[in-house]
């Protein structure tokens, strides 16, 4: 193994040490690289390629436009990566959906949500993952920040709009509050 | 003052080959990872930015001492959750979500020819764009 392989890969152990702390920002499935540079570039090239096809699709284009109306001063380099991290963090790709019931918002414990945050589940969802017992940072791709103490937090305005929509939107229509039922789910 | 730099068009030129695409440039990477350190550490009563800078520092001392060459995954970079979150939108003067944004381009190996063709997309979409009046 050469000197810059052994540097990178205690540069990666390193980082994943880093992610374990309560006080680290991390990306949800973040172990998936092992050092191999092939694979890395495999893997880099599969997870540019997902966003990629969605981007260049029409759906796409209508969600870069709301990306760019939710914040008209933001430089291209900024919003395109915006659209790109957002596609590729989320469990499944954006989709246009008529949605009837409130959008949870899973967080550390007494953190407040982003207001820009596009990240959130229906409660169905979310109360379903409870009653299963599935473990929720694996569930919803949740960075291993929000493992330890999680809260949720219930969007209280019922609505009827697209959901990649409101992705795009959440600082302008909706406003987090705490969800009572939800959070006794957690206790 | 912070130092604008345009993460696609300044600095050396790339190498060639056939991965270009996903190769680091070190001289790119460590004045991006510079500017971010910069940026970062302009916002010490942050506990958010501080833990990004701390979740950062072994790449960014890494990519000062260009000491990386292999490119990472987007989703192996500490932050690109909480960037994507909208975690730092507010922290703009100077600019936490542009210098992380240069910096994870240059530590992905810059951009493929697929984000370059969105940015040139998006760009024109900017050119176009009229602000709908809020009622």
């Amino acid at each position: 193994m050469s000197e810059s392989q052994r540097c990178r890969n205690r540069l990666l152990r390193r980082s994943r040490r880093e992610r374990s702390r309560p006080d680290v920002p991390v990306a949800p499935n973040a172990s998936r690289h092992r050092g191999c540079k092939e694979q890395q570039l495999r893997n880099v090239r599969n997870q540019r390629a997902v966003g990629g096809v969605y981007l260049d699709s029409t759906e796409g284009s209508r969600y870069i436009r709301m990306l760019q109306e939710a914040d008209p001063a933001a430089s291209t380099s900024k919003l395109a990566e915006r659209a790109i991290n957002q596609l590729t963090s989320g469990r499944e790709l954006p989709r246009m959906e008529t949605i009837d019931e409130p959008l949870v918002k899973i967080v550390p414990r007494g953190e407040p949500v982003s207001p820009h945050s596009p990240f959130f589940a229906r409660q169905s969802a979310f109360e379903d993952a409870i009653a299963r017992g599935h473990n929720l940072s694996e569930h919803f791709a949740l960075p291993e920040r929000s493992e330890a103490d999680i809260d949720a937090q219930l969007l209280g305005i019922r609505y009827r709009c697209h959901l990649a929509l409101q992705q795009a939107r959440i600082p302008a229509c909706v406003k987090p509050m705490q969800g009572s039922k939800l959070n006794s789910l957690l206790d | 003052m912070t130092q604008t730099i345009d993460p696609v068009n300044s600095g050396s030129q790339r190498c060639g080959g056939p991965f270009h695409d996903s190769e680091i440039d070190p001289v790119r990477l460590k004045v991006a990872a510079e500017r971010l350190e910069r940026v970062l550490k302009q916002y010490p009563g942050s506990d958010d930015v501080l833990g990004l800078l701390h979740a950062l520092e072994p790449l960014i001392d890494a990519a000062k001492a260009m000491d990386l060459s292999s490119p990472m995954g987007r989703a192996d970079i500490p932050g690109t959750y909480n960037i994507a979150d909208g975690v730092y939108r507010s922290y703009d003067d100077p600019d936490v979500e542009e210098a992380f944004v240069a910096f994870s381009i240059e530590l992905r190996g810059g951009l493929t020819e697929q984000e370059k063709r969105l940015h040139e997309r998006i760009a024109k979409m900017q050119e176009s764009f009229t602000p709908k009046e809020s009622s």
